[in-house]
């Protein structure tokens, strides 16, 4: 590893190459880092402690003795990036920081991997990360016969980088995502399932430019201070655009009822007139955008500004935050004042979730997609398991209707590379034992449709539609000749849509035709996959 | 995203944006010849209302600001009507 210091500390010369001794004097370099495990390590290896003394590769022969039933979790950061980005002290700290907590813990063992040993500060790209976690978990599988349960990234998207898709929806230019370190497959989502196999839960702390070590040691202690009998049993607060609230109020009542907020009945500032501050749950199904930072409702062409980055800092408990918003968990190059992701971890949010892009779902019940990642999630949380047992039953349930049939796969493969988790992935508020005890409000809403007969004589006449859809594009697309299409329908600000979805496999190659049409079958936009 | 601030001449057009997601709405974009049509955003405004660049709608127009690569969108920090099109 390089030396940190510019003196050689024996004979004070100054290191003008990188060696790994000193060229007047001989005395080897250990870099601070190294000094620092040393120190640590000469303090009487018991117990926990061998955990603490560095990268784990070097006492990958303790391991054998942690019980077997230990789930395995590992830190994973880049020093050298740290400090480039923060200094060398702050990078000292944070690593200390995360070094302090490896050791067993509640069932768990959590490890430290540092990239800077294999890449120094050269910034690759995700799939040599991929490859390098690939090959140390083979070892521990050889060793341990399992494989570890999760990743908790330190660092932003520079430190430790988030793969990049396409994006087939043809909805944004490309798709930011973490799931390549739950699945550490280097395969294309889009075209092999075994890129969509979430087997490790995979969680961001992104500290950087806009968080320090002073951020995330406030974190961790939140994080450590949660008393699972005394987190409030307060219903989940929900804040809905209005246009979304049938939607919202379904997702609402699996979470664990209560009536949905809307805006724009209620925007940035009146919302504290209703706001259960006091709620350690939060979900929002409103706007968001890549460019503000703020949140917005919508009903009739109305988007006040419902919710921004000062309003995340007002929650007075330890909480956690789903939201459906596109763009609702960006945080690259952004500060407090920009994300409410960042503003949230910096101040009480222990686990939030949300999406790096434009994010899909339906106006009113039955939830699909972003709706049923979001549910999920704060429903499992609220069931007593941990952020990343929650995300990952979440992605489940959406890898469940991509593998039957049930929805858009194109839209359901973007919700589950979208949505990222930020904070610990082994926190829980609440334990389920406890949470089988918490009375529901008596009042469940019950959502009723209206339109429910309008809408079952238009999906009627939806095999007159398709005849005539299919005639009209099987000339430009003679692939989709005799081939179903999945239908799906959305309500926007200019009435109803619909979205016909082909899926074709010819010589081993899908190919997705995506059409989308009012409910007369008028195509307003033709979608092919690249 | 670029430091240079530059300008471009076209027309402001607002189009769907977005189809189908928790986005659709009606985005401003400019248009000018033999150039794929460039989205707008005005820094500070509500995206999905666009105020300042809705009173530029179907006009032309010089638009000076940033052009944000990751998003694909042209991040306008000043706007101003031009007589016509004559010299885009």
């Amino acid at each position: 590893m390089k030396p940190l210091l510019n003196f050689c500390e024996n004979c004070g010369s100054k290191i003008k190459e990188i060696t790994n001794f000193c060229i007047q004097c001989g005395n080897p370099f250990l870099s601070n880092f190294d000094k620092f495990d040393k120190s640590s390590s000469s303090a009487g290896l018991e117990n926990n402690d061998i955990f603490k003394i560095g990268d784990f590769r070097d006492y990958f022969e303790y391991l054998i003795n942690i019980p077997s039933n230990t789930e395995i979790y590992l830190f994973i950061t880049n020093t050298s990036i740290l400090v480039e980005q923060l200094g060398e002290e702050e990078a000292l700290l944070i690593r200390s920081n995360i070094l302090n907590r490896c050791g067993i813990k509640d069932n768990n063992c959590y490890l430290f991997f540092d990239f800077a040993k294999d890449f120094e500060s050269e910034i690759l790209e995700w799939k040599y990360h991929v490859q390098l976690l690939n090959y140390n978990e083979n070892i521990l599988k050889d060793r341990l016969g399992k494989i570890f349960s999760g990743f908790i990234i330190i660092g932003d998207n520079s430190v430790i980088p988030q793969a990049i898709f396409d994006d087939l929806t043809d909805t944004d230019a490309n798709i930011e995502s973490d799931s390549v370190y739950s699945t550490l497959s280097l395969h294309d989502p889009w075209v092999d399932q075994s890129a969509l196999e979430f087997s490790r839960q995979v969680s961001r702390i992104p500290i950087g430019n806009s968080l320090l070590f002073e951020d995330i040691k406030r974190y961790w202690q939140n994080r450590d201070s949660i008393k699972l009998e005394d987190i409030s049993t307060d219903l989940p607060f929900a804040l809905s655009a209005k246009c979304w609230e049938d939607a919202s109020q379904q997702v609402l009542n699996e979470i664990g009822s209560g009536i949905v907020k809307t805006s724009p009945d209620l925007d940035h500032t009146t919302l504290m007139s209703v706001w259960n501050i006091y709620a350690p749950w939060h979900y929002f199904n409103v706007h968001g955008s890549s460019e503000e930072a703020d949140w917005y409702g919508d009903y009739l062409g109305e988007y006040p500004i419902a919710f921004n980055p000062s309003l995340a800092k007002e929650i007075k408990v330890l909480n956690v935050i789903g939201v459906e918003a596109c763009y609702g968990a960006k945080f690259i190059g952004l500060d407090t004042e920009s994300s409410i992701l960042i503003a949230a971890l910096k101040h009480l949010t222990v686990s939030f979730l949300g999406s790096s892009k434009i994010a899909f779902g339906p106006s009113t019940p039955p939830n699909s997609l972003a709706d049923v990642m979001i549910r999920d999630y704060l429903s499992g949380m609220r069931s007593g398991l941990t952020a990343g047992e929650s995300h990952k039953l979440a992605q489940k349930a959406l890898i469940s209707a991509l593998n039957d049939c049930t929805g858009d796969s194109s839209l359901i493969i973007k919700t589950l590379l979208s949505f990222n988790l930020f904070g610990d992935p082994t926190v829980r508020l609440i334990n389920s034992n406890r949470s089988n005890s918490i009375n529901l409000d008596p009042l469940k809403v019950e959502i009723i449709d209206p339109l429910k007969l309008v809408r079952n004589a238009v999906d009627g006449s939806m095999g007159e539609l398709q005849e005539k859809l299919q005639n009209a594009l099987s000339t430009l697309y003679p692939d989709i000749n005799g081939i179903n299409p999945i239908i799906s329908k959305y309500q926007t600000r200019y009435g109803e849509k619909y979205r016909w979805h082909w899926k074709t496999l010819n010589s081993g190659i899908m190919r997705h035709y995506i059409a989308l049409t009012d409910n007369k079958g008028n195509i307003s936009d033709i979608l092919e996959s690249k | 995203m670029s430091d240079v601030k530059v300008e471009h001449l076209g027309k402001i057009v607002f189009l769907p944006y977005a189809s189908g997601s928790k986005s659709d709405s009606l985005r401003p974009f400019l248009v000018r010849p033999d150039v794929l049509p460039l989205r707008l955003h005005y820094n500070g405004s509500n995206p999905f209302k666009e105020d300042e660049l809705f009173k530029c709608a179907d006009k032309f127009c010089k638009v000076i600001g940033y052009k944000d690569e990751k998003q694909n969108v042209f991040l306008v920090s000043s706007v101003e009507f031009v007589s016509d099109g004559k010299n885009i």
